[in-house]
């Protein structure tokens, strides 16, 4: 089954990923431990009851049997949980090939969304590291902005933010260079005035003309009013004398 | 009592449809040489555990009684 219709690792178009990054396990802490705290809580009861000599009658007859019933039906659900929030976790991961980033972001078993993001399309990237946890492993957000519809593009605790997104400017200014595209794309963010800078490209005109040395045509003066005579007005005659 | 004996059994029966076809989807999901099927292996062997004591335990346990005996300690 094609999963995939891009570059992903194993596949062969392996050797186009430039980066291929999933969040880092920090991430994924807190959900582990909430599993962790559901899986002893019942543990932790029924030590409470014994430790302190509560009434451990209604550990005896049917209700034993209603409980065995209703742990097990706990522990399977939590077990369930906790695998579905790792596949999540896991699954969630970030290519950036020669050309594009790709976002994995599985939900669950049964969801998943696949974003890409052409380079071309790239005008800022920054890169996000906050609080203790994120410095101490070095993970942190990574903000791509973009010239479309979908302004902001996150790659969220990722390991090396700054890494990443030095290498995603790198990429796309590479990109920028190889197409030739420098001088629009800083028109368009109104760097540069357009038709200002001089370019050394001749027009096809231009080089035909030095090609095949056409002599210039000389332009006629007839009907041509002179910059003195503009204020004056005046009807231009334009019949030729006979 | 046996009701839901039954109950958990359908319960069980749903839970094992769910986990096939889930497992099923995240295996088609894989990447190469990712850490997925040692995830899968230890959540089908901790599963599997759990249905095995539950069962050892509903096995020992007297089902027989009526819903009325439930409330008397």
């Amino acid at each position: 089954m094609a999963e995939y219709h891009f570059p992903i690792p194993g596949s062969i178009k392996e050797n186009e990923i430039v980066v291929f990054v999933r969040r880092h396990f920090v991430a994924f802490l807190g959900q582990f431990l909430l599993a962790f705290l559901l899986l002893i809580i019942p543990v932790i009861i029924i030590i409470i009851i014994f430790a302190f000599h509560f009434d451990t009658k209604i550990f005896q007859g049917l209700f034993l049997n209603f409980l065995v019933l209703i742990l097990s039906a706990y522990y399977l659900v939590i077990a369930t949980f906790t695998f579905v929030s790792w596949v999540s976790f896991y699954y969630n991961c970030y290519i950036i090939t020669r050309t594009e980033i790709i976002e994995i972001t599985q939900i669950g078993f049964f969801g998943r969304k696949v974003s890409q993001l052409s380079l071309l399309r790239v005008q800022d990237v920054s890169s996000d590291i906050k609080g203790f946890l994120a410095t101490f492993f070095a993970y942190g957000d990574v903000l791509v902005e973009t010239a479309g519809e979908r302004e902001t593009f996150l790659l969220q605790s990722v390991p090396n933010p700054q890494e990443i997104s030095s290498k995603i400017m790198a990429i796309h200014d590479e990109i920028i260079e190889t197409e030739g595209r420098h001088h629009q794309i800083l028109e368009g963010e109104g760097v540069l005035v357009p038709g200002k800078i001089k370019t050394e490209e001749k027009t096809p005109y231009q080089e035909l003309l030095e090609k095949e040395k056409i002599p210039k045509q000389e332009i006629s003066k007839e009907g041509e009013v002179s910059k003195d005579n503009l204020d004056e007005g005046g009807e231009v005659d334009l019949r030729k004398e006979e | 009592m046996y009701i839901f004996l039954v109950i958990w059994f359908l319960f069980l029966f749903v839970y094992i449809i769910f986990n096939i076809y889930g497992l099923y989807r995240i295996c088609a999901m894989r990447f190469k040489g990712d850490a997925v099927s040692r995830m899968v292996l230890i959540y089908l062997i901790s599963i599997f555990v759990i249905i095995f004591l539950s069962i050892l335990f509903i096995s020992h346990l007297d089902w027989s009684k009526s819903l009325r005996d439930i409330f008397r300690i």
